[in-house]
């Protein structure tokens, strides 16, 4: 009950939807209006809260925000993630999954960071998959608990709303 | 380790002995680290992606390379990082902050954060190091980051780890002059 409400919180969120025309990656991403994008980001990326709350190191404040969308200029799912060192050794945990985007269900390796001893209450959650030979990476990172659905709610939102280029 | 990995280790530990900071000549964490500095860093960033040059450019920023006798948070927090200050920054009010006990765990608190800005699409030194300091007072430590980048044959544009022909030669070239 309590994650489709959610769901209905990211729908109203994403009735004044912000689209973007993405060159990096060839993508048409549609967010929610209200977040920032992050000018120093290799890829598009909005973050929830404004640069001047961002504290020192630890990325987004507690409660706030960030997700990325890029398409990382490597051939496979297992470059990708030998490249940003998503690995057990790092405390990143990996499984096969299936995401939902325009192009119907499709799967993806999901991976996710929760204990995370340098940003304290951070939670990262990736998906890397292929579409029409070309593989794209999602990215969340948020601080704290409570915020989870709320913010995977978005982060899902946003991913099942992508355009991939023909 | 191959050969260019062993010899970035020693182009770093070269770099530490010769150090000259804010307690005279040598920076503590070529003996601080096992077995020393450069190995040890070279390790870490293996395992993160992250470039050594780019940890220690931000090492000489925030503690003169481990030289300056007084860091918020004690000895062993060369990085600043400020989730293990004693007090805080802005009120000076003592924090309930855990500090560090070692060379080791600050080393390798920040490669770990550091490959998350890496994941998180924060690539460029600029960049990196602007989320790091914060937005008000960045600019100003990274020349000298930098110039450390460069010093170590890293690419002062980028804080991944790699190896391209421009830093094979100047390695090899650094390794040749010890060797004399």
């Amino acid at each position: 009950m309590k994650r489709f409400a959610f769901f209905l919180f990211a729908l109203v969120l994403f009735a004044q939807a912000v689209t973007t025309h993405d060159a990096r990656s060839g993508l048409v991403i549609h967010s929610p209006a209200g977040w920032r994008i992050d000018p120093d980001s290799s890829a598009f990326t909005i973050e929830s809260f404004p640069a001047n709350k961002r504290p020192p190191q630890v990325l987004v404040p507690l409660g706030g925000a960030r997700i990325m969308v890029a398409a990382p200029s490597v051939k496979s799912i297992d470059e990708f993630v030998q490249l940003d060192r998503l690995t057990p050794e790092n405390g990143y945990l990996s499984k096969p999954a299936e995401i939902k985007t325009t192009e119907g269900s499709i799967p993806a390796q999901e991976i996710r960071l929760d204990q995370n001893k340098v940003i304290p209450e951070g939670h990262t959650l990736i998906h890397a998959f292929s579409v029409r030979g070309r593989i794209y990476e999602t990215y969340l990172l948020y601080r704290g608990a409570a915020d989870k659905l709320k913010y995977e709610a978005i982060y899902y939102q946003i991913v099942s709303t992508l355009e991939f280029p023909r | 380790m191959d050969v260019w990995e062993q010899n970035l280790a020693d182009v770093i530990d070269n770099y530490l002995k010769n150090y000259v900071g804010m307690s005279g000549s040598g920076s503590p964490l070529y003996t601080g680290l096992a077995p020393t500095g450069g190995p040890y860093m070279i390790a870490q960033a293996q395992q993160t992606g992250v470039d050594p040059s780019l940890v220690l450019g931000i090492c000489r920023s925030e503690s003169s390379t481990a030289t300056n006798p007084i860091l918020n948070g004690g000895r062993f927090n060369i990085f600043g990082n400020s989730y293990h200050f004693a007090v805080f920054a802005n009120t000076g009010k003592k924090t309930n902050y855990t500090l560090y006990t070692s060379y080791a765990d600050a080393t390798n608190d920040v490669f770990a954060l550091l490959q998350q800005y890496i994941a998180a699409g924060l690539v460029t030194t600029d960049a990196i190091y602007k989320k790091y300091e914060g937005e008000a007072s960045w600019q100003q430590n990274v020349p000298a980051i930098k110039a450390t980048q460069q010093k170590l044959t890293g690419d002062p544009l980028n804080g991944r780890y790699q190896f391209n022909d421009a830093r094979k030669a100047a390695l090899a070239a650094l390794v040749a002059g010890f060797k004399k």
